[in-house]
């Protein structure tokens, strides 16, 4: 059984009198633990794809089943209940809350749980990605890579049983970029989460077992990394 | 941890940050809560004084008054003690200065007032005063005119009084009756000697009584009350003088308390606004929380307890700053207070200021931030994802009725009169409507017709005025409607001020000498002649009431169902009225024709004012019989007459022909032209001299007495308004914080590619002055509108530009947003280029 069901996916917008179509027609399958790569040209549709599979927008054709959950059935609060039970996330630009300490990010997918070990449990995840002297601090006094460990440590903290992550190290330099995907792949494999994820880089790409390639908001093939 | 313990955790971890943006958010909503607890509290504490000090109001427990001797009723068994005044409007000269001036002279016999007292300076005034023998007790007003003082001589009629003491305090009477009416007491047993009461004097007769102490002074109203209303004798209580008081003050406190709320309205379109600003910058962080799983109302909840929260502070600090306040407000209405106000907290009204600041500030901060439920999870990986239209959310339609309805609710409460209310909320939305598609339309304008002609700092600071999250429109509304405020009620004073100096420009007479007997008319004549006078206007007076009007008497009238009635006011109303064939300049004839009366036995036709005819439903053809001295006389009405009241001439409601009343006994009325005050000073001084009976009226002192009036009115008005204008200035300070960091970004970009400081500083007050401009400017052309919907519809005047006025309201208010723009734009212009790298 996957975790993840994609069929007939179709995204669409109108604009004005136009209507632009994003995402034809894609479908695919993730098996639970696995980890797969979107990749294409900007303006692909790879985001889209990976907003509908997340649930975080609704399709306009097809239909994604997110452990065992059709998505399209779903309220907008219900997704989002969805998302907190069994839903990570890593972003390119961090999207860490800036009035919130470090901890207290990673503090908050917990607390929605109302986990009542929610700060030794994030101190732990801090701790993990070596962040434990830093969890007082804003994001605004952390750097760009300390700013994305705090992201993966947020977004492994609800125990997710499948992680988003889109260009996780998309704003960051080579050194640090590779650190973070270290850090994304060793706690995926520890934790047993299913890993989807959006890139450019092909090296990146390389380490996942399945690789989508779209272009034109069409799946063009599926390798294996 | 729960939900709402949840909620509340996030919204104190996200106001540990946001805290001081948002407490400025809310400081703009402190004055005009605070202007609306200070006056609710005042006129709370006023009310209470009222009640506490009803006697000293009257001071008596019971007035009878009548324009003539009448006889008094039997109830000397229930009469404690009682005193007796007789008052009439005369002349009194000051001889050691030799300036004269019209008073209220009262020649007083008895302990009156029973409660309260004179207050005299000094103390020992009073009581030599009544001591007897010529002295007189004159209002302090009238001594400071005159630079006279206590131990001087003042003369009435024949009369020479030595002043015992200014008075300071009348029970019952305000700044403002001594304005109008400065008194001047003297004892009752010299009043025969001055000569002032002959006939046709128009004179007041009042008794004061003071009750025995287990008298109900109602319950004796009651018996006599039909009578005194026949006899036209007014009758006052205690009772009656307090629930009229009570109400005048009321009135006057809502009405100012809504001025208040306007001040409140406008704070709380600067919360709106700045509300709007931090909605947008927290929308990606609102975007994260979706897709960490927070659904949308525990999101809007934390958002919703922060401004709650500050809601609660502003309205808090609001009601403290007010109730502080109130200590300033009887200095501001000295002129107007009939008792001594002593000020405590008021927690009604601290209660109405904070539930009504907390509640309005909500709502308002309401409307931008329910977009925050719209936001897209999308929005983490797509910035630009769009979050619902406003016009496509119902929600916020609902938030925009309930604020409708709350200001229909509060004026409502203030006013109890639904008419009223829709023309306040009605007002509101005018205003604030005319104001919002004025900046919008300029914006519109600027951002479609900026010509790239205009040098560079020109079109960058005209560019500034609709950059994203640009607060032009929030500005122009709240600045803008306090200059409105302000500049209507200098308009409308400087309009009726003017109106009436007017008639001194044209060939208008600006002298009335009046109460003139009969054997005087001549000499009077003579020495104004001498003068080199014009005698523009003899005019013989007559006195008389009505009688019956269509065969009805005054009792009749009284007995019919009230929608039959006629208007008491033809009944109960002592008519002057003149005599002549033709009309005068002041009048046109407008309905049937002035009918002579040529021989004994015709039929007498009168012409009356149209616009009285109108009120009191006289038609052409009515039989009206009336009462001269004792005599009936019946006569029809003949025709209308439209009169010109704005200017210092003898009008007349009533018309009789001429050979109808030149027998009667009568009094007459002299009208001139003086070149110059000091030739109208001169002459009135040589006239009060010789004829110390006649009164005189000249244009130059009604125009100062009603200066004064109109000044003291709109300083209590302009005192609440300016409470407008302080919040548009905290709105406008607000805003220059929130949209620091921006104008920093724009700054060290511009110097980064070689903008010099002088560029800069020139964008930074070019913006300024055009914003303060525009602000101004629409607020004046709203006061333009306000003012001309004023004279025209009610005061009834032709309408003036008033230039220099709204020059110097324009300048005052640019110069005051250039100058905190200035201010403001310092720090700006000191930050270092390298920010550029670090952001």
């Amino acid at each position: 059984m996957s975790i993840l069901s994609v069929q007939n996916l179709t995204k669409t917008y109108q604009s004005g009198n136009r209507k632009l179509t994003v995402l034809e027609n894609v479908s695919f399958e993730v098996a639970p633990g696995d980890t797969l790569a979107i990749v294409g040209p900007s303006g692909s549709g790879k985001t889209t794809l990976l907003g509908l599979c997340a649930g975080l927008d609704v399709s306009s054709g097809g239909s994604v089943s997110l452990n065992g959950q059709a998505m399209d059935k779903l309220t907008e609060d219900q997704r989002a209940k969805l998302r907190n039970d069994s839903v990570g996330f890593i972003f390119q630009n961090f999207q860490l809350l800036p009035t919130l300490t470090a901890l207290e990010n990673v503090m908050v997918p917990l607390e929605l749980k109302k986990r009542k070990d929610a700060k030794s449990k994030a101190l732990e995840l801090l701790e993990k990605v070596g962040l434990g002297d830093r969890v007082t601090h804003y994001p605004s006094q952390l750097s760009g890579g300390e700013q994305q460990r705090v992201s993966i440590a947020r977004a492994f903290a609800n125990e997710p049983k499948i992680l988003f992550a889109d260009e996780p190290t998309g704003n960051l330099d080579t050194e640090t970029g590779e650190m973070i995907e270290n850090l994304i792949f060793q706690l995926n494999e520890e934790e047993g989460t299913t890993l989807i994820l959006v890139t450019h880089d092909t090296e990146l790409a390389q380490r996942t077992k399945q690789i989508i390639h779209i272009k034109g908001g069409k799946l063009q093939e599926v390798t294996h990394g | 941890m729960g939900d709402f313990q949840w909620i509340m955790t996030m919204a104190a971890r996200d106001f540990r940050k946001n805290g001081s943006k948002l407490i400025l958010f809310i400081s703009s909503i402190i004055t005009g809560i605070a202007a609306l607890v200070a006056i609710s509290s005042f006129g709370d504490n006023l009310t209470r004084d009222i009640d506490r000090q009803a006697k000293e109001l009257l001071g008596a427990d019971l007035v009878l008054s009548k324009n003539q001797p009448f006889d008094l009723p039997l109830i000397d068994s229930l009469v404690f003690d009682k005193a007796r005044e007789v008052n009439f409007a005369s002349m009194v000269s000051f001889p050691d200065k030799g300036e004269s001036r019209l008073t209220q002279v009262r020649a007083l016999e008895g302990a009156f007032p029973f409660y309260g007292s004179f207050e005299t300076e000094p103390l020992s005034g009073e009581e030599s005063f009544r001591q007897g023998g010529k002295k007189a007790l004159v209002e302090n007003l009238l001594l400071v005119q005159f630079d006279a003082k206590v131990g001087d001589k003042i003369k009435i009629g024949e009369v020479t009084y030595e002043i015992a003491g200014a008075l300071k305090k009348v029970p019952g009477q305000t700044g403002i009756t001594a304005t109008v009416a400065p008194a001047v007491y003297i004892p009752m047993e010299t009043l025969e000697e001055t000569g002032l009461v002959q006939f046709g004097s128009r004179i007041n007769y009042e008794y004061y009584y003071s009750l025995q102490q287990n008298v109900d002074p109602e319950q004796v109203i009651q018996n006599y009350k039909e009578r005194w209303e026949e006899d036209n004798i007014n009758y006052e209580t205690v009772e009656g003088r307090k629930a009229s008081t009570g109400r005048s003050f009321q009135n006057l406190s809502n009405f100012l308390s809504l001025v208040a709320f306007i001040a409140v309205l406008l704070g709380c379109v600067g919360v709106a606004s700045a509300v709007n600003v931090f909605v947008k910058e927290k929308l990606p962080a609102v975007a994260v929380l979706r897709c960490l799983g927070v659904s949308s109302g525990k999101i809007f909840g934390i958002y919703v307890w922060q401004i709650f929260l500050m809601g609660l502070i502003g309205s808090v600090a609001g009601a403290f700053l007010g109730t502080a306040l109130q200590f300033v407000l009887p200095a501001v209405f000295q002129d107007f207070l009939p008792v001594d106000v002593t000020l405590e907290i008021s927690w009604r009204a601290v209660g109405l200021g904070t539930f009504t600041g907390i509640l309005i500030s909500l709502l308002f901060a309401l409307i931008p931030l329910l977009k925050i439920r719209t936001v897209s999870p999308m929005m983490t990986l797509r910035p630009e994802s769009a979050t619902i239209r406003f016009s496509k959310d119902p929600l916020r339609w609902a938030v925009v009725l309930a604020i409708v309805l709350f200001m229909m609710g509060f004026s409502y409460y203030l006013l109890r009169d639904w008419i009223q209310t829709l023309w306040f909320t009605g007002f509101v939305f005018f205003a604030f409507g005319v104001l919002w598609l004025l900046a919008l339309g300029i914006m519109w304008g600027i951002k479609k017709w900026l010509p790239i002609t205009l040098t560079y700092p020109i079109r960058q600071a005209l560019a500034n005025l609709y950059r994203p999250n640009n607060q032009t429109v929030s500005l122009v509304a709240t600045i803008g409607l306090g200059t409105a405020m302000i500049s209507t009620l200098f308009f409308v004073q400087y309009q009726l001020l003017d109106e009436v100096q007017f008639a001194d420009k044209e060939d208008q007479p600006n002298m009335l000498f009046f109460d003139i007997q009969t054997h005087q008319v001549d000499a009077v004549s003579e020495a104004l002649k001498k003068q080199n006078l014009p005698i523009l206007q003899e005019v013989p007076i007559v006195t008389m009431g009505v009688s019956s009007v269509k065969g009805m008497t005054k009792k009749q009238n009284q007995e019919l169902p009230e929608e039959e009635q006629m208007s008491s006011r033809l009944f109960n109303r002592e008519f002057r009225v003149t005599y002549r064939d033709s009309l005068i300049k002041s009048e046109r004839l407008t309905d049937g024709e002035l009918k002579p009366y040529l021989n004994p036995g015709d039929t007498i036709f009168i012409s009356f004012d149209k616009g009285y005819a109108e009120r009191t439903d006289i038609k052409l053809g009515d039989q009206i019989i009336f009462n001269v001295q004792g005599r009936p006389l019946t006569t029809y009405v003949g025709s209308y007459r439209e009169i010109n009241f704005r200017q210092v001439s003898t009008n007349f409601l009533v018309l009789f022909p001429d050979n109808v009343l030149t027998n009667a006994p009568k009094f007459h009325v002299v009208v001139t032209k003086t070149k110059d005050d000091v030739q109208a000073g001169k002459v009135q001084n040589e006239i009060v001299r010789d004829f110390p009976n006649v009164s005189v009226i000249n244009l130059s002192t009604i125009v100062e007495t009603l200066d004064e009036i109109l000044g003291k009115i709109s300083f209590v008005i302009q005192f609440m308004a300016l409470f407008s204008i302080i919040t548009g200035i905290l709105v406008l300070i607000s805003s220059l914080i929130i949209s620091k960091y921006q104008r920093i970004k724009e700054n060290v970009l511009l110097r980064t590619i070689g903008a010099q400081q002088a560029v800069l500083i020139k964008i930074n007050t070019l913006e300024y002055l055009f914003l303060g401009s525009l602000a101004a400017l629409s607020g004046i052309l709203l006061s333009i509108i306000a003012a001309a919907m004023l004279s025209l519809y009610l005061f009834e005047i032709p309408f003036q530009m008033e230039w220099l006025l709204l020059g110097a309201v324009y300048a005052a208010i640019t110069c005051i947003t250039v100058l905190l723009g200035w201010w403001n734009g310092r720090e700006i212009l000191k930050t270092s280029t390298m920010e550029i790298l670090r952001t």
